[in-house]
């Protein structure tokens, strides 16, 4: 799915500094593009921005395009839940259900025919590493193990497009491997993937990188 | 695909939430069950205590009015049997004439007793295994231990007095509030009369004033004004006092708890959703809609709601039962669980919205 953004700036509030200012930019189908760029320049919200789940104080942003900051919240929240992945910075689990019941939840929201779904997660779950851990709650699972099984609520229902906010800042060297070759792997497949990230090295070896400016 | 949850998506989760985290399920279910006994403890047993107040109050001395021509001298007709019977409210009509005196009339200068001529059916409370509604002019009914008195072999045998004559045919027993009749003969007339006493029975203590009224305006009778009609109308009034009294304070009571449950209630779940904003926002992102987050809270409630009140249900009829030794009416019981299950449902409504408003971005934003 192309997204592009264009005369894109947003503020918190009224008397806070203007991120973006004006940025226009235009991410393609099956492309790897990370996101870089100081502290506090935006990095996360421009994903926020393009997820639809923030919208911007001036400018556009299109979905095959579609403006889609126009629709309504329901119907950007179904966008959503139909054609966006997102992996956040801490995995963001549901600390009271199982790692695979966690995997599933994304599939419930997409409308997913859940035996389908449950095939699909555990199919990731094995591929990442953390199939022994499907019945484990999340507080008996590593930090590593967690972003895992975050990784694989983000791909369980095939999405289009997928969103990244630092998905290994937290991580050790072997799984931040694994995140970022699933992320460039879903690319490949044919998925939008933005990834936020401070770390350079990482971003130098995405297809594209857009820095954004302080 | 039509990227929105199921029905039973809402249903597995509200079955998850019941269990984690338990305290605000718990103190939900505590709420609401201890709620619902107070409702019984208190409305419940008042109204199961005065239903049995009204229903002695409804008895058949109660429901009675007796119209009555003591001196004789207002001409009451038997021809207001008829009229009277069809008079709305009115179960059964009855009356008699002044009485005279019979005695048997093989045994001349024998002992006598009270015959009294009867207009209208014998109603349900003179009981006679002889007495038919074919019972032919003449034949008459004597009361418990009167046969014997005047000195009829078997019970049965004629009778006479005045110069008219009758059979006795049997024997009948009265019950409250005839039961002033069991020491005479009743004797079944063959031509209209004058009554002594008209007993009219209305199917229900709050007709009486009604019906009384009524029954001035159509009695025969020569001279209506000498006619003294007796009914038990502070009866009537009690009755209504007792209903009327019992509905404010039943309101009150019920209004009370229902307020008190909503704020608890709104408050507890206030406190659940305060502990899984995290949760609310990870589904957001997911793509819950709005809706599919209201609905998510009101399902947990609801689950929570259902189980205290079934649990108070069970403990209300129970205390119910003991305090009043009456059981609460089916009625009662599905108003007030219903009620509070409504109560509690829109105590979660605030929290519910609240949950639906709270920007994911803000709760899952690292800084």
């Amino acid at each position: 799915m192309l997204l592009s953004v264009a005369d894109l700036e947003h503020r918190y509030s009224s008397d806070a500094n203007a991120i973006f200012r004006g940025l226009t930019h235009k991410f393609e189908a099956g492309t790897l593009t990370a996101v870089t760029g100081p502290s506090g320049c935006g990095k996360s919200t421009l994903l926020y921005v393009i997820a639809l789940m923030l919208a911007p104080s001036s400018g556009s942003v299109t979905w095959d395009g579609v403006d889609v900051h126009g629709l309504a919240d329901a119907d950007r929240a179904r966008l959503r839940a139909r054609h966006v992945g997102f992996v956040f910075q801490d995995a963001v689990l549901d600390l009271s259900r199982t790692a695979e019941d966690n995997v599933l939840e994304a599939a419930w929201f997409a409308g997913l025919d859940l035996n389908t779904a449950r095939v699909t997660a555990r199919e990731l779950m094995e591929r990442f590493g953390v199939a022994d851990r499907a019945d484990h709650r999340p507080g008996e699972v590593s930090g590593g193990q967690a972003q895992r099984i975050a990784l694989c609520r983000a791909l369980v229902r095939e999405p289009s497009i997928v969103f990244a906010d630092e998905p290994s800042g937290n991580l050790d060297a072997a799984s931040a491997e694994v995140v970022w070759d699933a992320l460039a792997e879903a690319a490949t497949n044919g998925a939008t993937v933005i990834v936020a990230t401070h770390d350079e090295a990482r971003a130098t070896t995405a297809e594209k990188v857009l820095r954004l400016d302080p | 695909m039509t990227a929105r949850p199921p029905a039973r998506f809402f249903v597995i989760d509200a079955a998850h939430r019941f269990r984690s985290p338990f305290t605000p399920t718990f103190l939900s279910i505590l709420i609401l069950a201890g709620a619902t006994i107070a409702i019984f403890a208190t409305t419940g047993i008042a109204l199961a205590s005065q239903q049995a107040t009204i229903d002695r109050i409804n008895s058949p001395e109660g429901r009675l009015v007796t119209v009555s021509d003591s001196e004789g001298k207002a001409g009451l007709s038997s021809d207001s049997i008829d009229v009277v019977a069809s008079v709305t409210g009115v179960e059964w009509a009855f009356g008699v004439s002044p009485a005279l005196d019979v005695s048997a009339t093989a045994i001349p200068g024998g002992a006598t007793a009270a015959a009294r001529l009867v207009y209208g059916e014998l109603p349900p409370v003179i009981r006679s295994e002889s007495a038919t509604k074919s019972m032919l002019p003449d034949m008459a009914l004597a009361g418990p231990g009167v046969a014997a008195s005047l000195g009829l072999r078997d019970g049965v045998g004629a009778v006479s007095a005045a110069g008219r004559s009758g059979t006795v045919i049997g024997q009948f027993k009265a019950a409250p509030p005839l039961e002033d009749l069991n020491g005479d003969v009743l004797v079944e007339p063959s031509e209209p009369g004058r009554l002594l006493n008209l007993w009219v029975e209305v199917d229900s203590v709050a007709h009486l004033p009604a019906v009384t009224d009524a029954l001035r305006a159509t009695l025969v009778a020569d001279n209506p004004g000498a006619l003294s009609i007796k009914t038990s109308t502070e009866l009537a009034g009690l009755s209504t006092d007792i209903t009327s009294q019992l509905g404010r304070s039943a309101v009150l009571t019920v209004s009370a708890l229902l307020a008190t449950v909503f704020v608890l209630v709104a408050a507890v779940e206030y406190a659940r959703v305060s502990g899984s904003t995290r949760d609310i926002g990870r589904r957001r992102a997911l793509g819950a809609t709005r809706t599919a987050i209201v609905l998510q809270v009101l399902a947990a409630a609801s689950l929570s709601a259902l189980v205290g009140v079934g649990t108070g249900l069970v403990a209300g009829v129970v205390v119910t039962v003991i305090a009043a030794h009456a059981a609460p009416s089916v009625e009662f019981a599905i108003g007030v669980v219903t009620l509070m299950f409504l109560a509690a449902l829109a105590g979660a409504v605030p929290p519910a919205i609240r949950a639906s408003r709270l920007d994911p971005v803000k709760i899952l934003r690292v800084p």
